[in-house]
């Protein structure tokens, strides 16, 4: 997992350290700048995401934190938060490891 | 066996779009998260749930689909044996007919990333004609 090294807030609660990341790939996909992001804006409404953006934010959260993103997962997401708890619970669960 | 201690609820199962939704009452819902301790809060009338973005968005998702897989350079047969869905799937997608599941459309993103990664796009390309 790739952290950008901020001097500013050098020991950030986990869950601070993943929505920072979040937010950085989310905003990828959005026409809302990245410092504007908040953890309340509901995909849909807010950030004016389709089903498609969906999906492709969850692939691309499965390349960078390493985890495999269900689709009944995806299906609960309404807001950045929940994305973030999303990866959090993802983060959390053992991994099985390849041959 | 019958357990008369145990709550009935009931419920309904309707198909929309190929999905099965369950049907039942606010009360019975509420009872359910209550039990599951789990926060079934409904989104106010103006917030957008995933269910409704996938309904609402079908048109935009279609035209979006369209674009990407021209993009890509694929016909729509090509994209469709590449994802491994039925032609008739997809052309009812990009025809904003039916909306798409997130299996169906990861299928679709892969296929078409996967394709740009063999044939990279050119920066500027023609318009085709609308669908």
């Amino acid at each position: 997992m790739s952290m950008e090294n901020d001097s500013s807030c050098a020991v950030l609660p986990a869950r601070e350290r993943v929505l920072k990341e979040v937010i950085q790939i989310v905003a990828e996909f959005s026409a809302v700048a990245m410092d504007e992001i908040r953890e309340h804006h509901t995909i849909f409404n807010d950030l004016n995401w389709d089903s498609l953006d969906v999906v492709e934010c969850a692939m691309e959260l499965e390349e960078h934190f390493g985890i495999s993103v269900p689709d009944e997962v995806t299906e609960r997401i309404v807001t950045v938060g929940d994305i973030v708890d999303g990866v959090l619970v993802l983060l959390a669960q053992p991994r099985v490891e390849g041959s | 066996m019958i357990d008369n201690t145990k709550e009935t609820i009931d419920f309904r199962v309707v198909e929309l779009d190929g999905v099965q939704y369950v049907i039942l009452r606010e009360t019975a819902f509420r009872s359910l998260c209550r039990k599951a301790h789990v926060d079934g809060q409904v989104p106010s009338a103006d917030e957008k749930t995933v269910s409704d973005g996938l309904d609402m968005d079908r048109a935009s998702l279609a035209r979006k689909l369209v674009r990407r897989r021209r993009v890509a350079g694929l016909s729509q047969a090509e994209l469709a044996r590449r994802a491994g869905i039925r032609p008739e799937t997809l052309n009812r997608l990009e025809r904003g007919r039916t909306t798409p599941d997130f299996a169906t459309i990861r299928k679709l993103v892969l296929a078409m990333n996967a394709a740009e990664q063999q044939n990279p796009p050119l920066i500027s390309t023609s318009p085709n004609e609308e669908k």
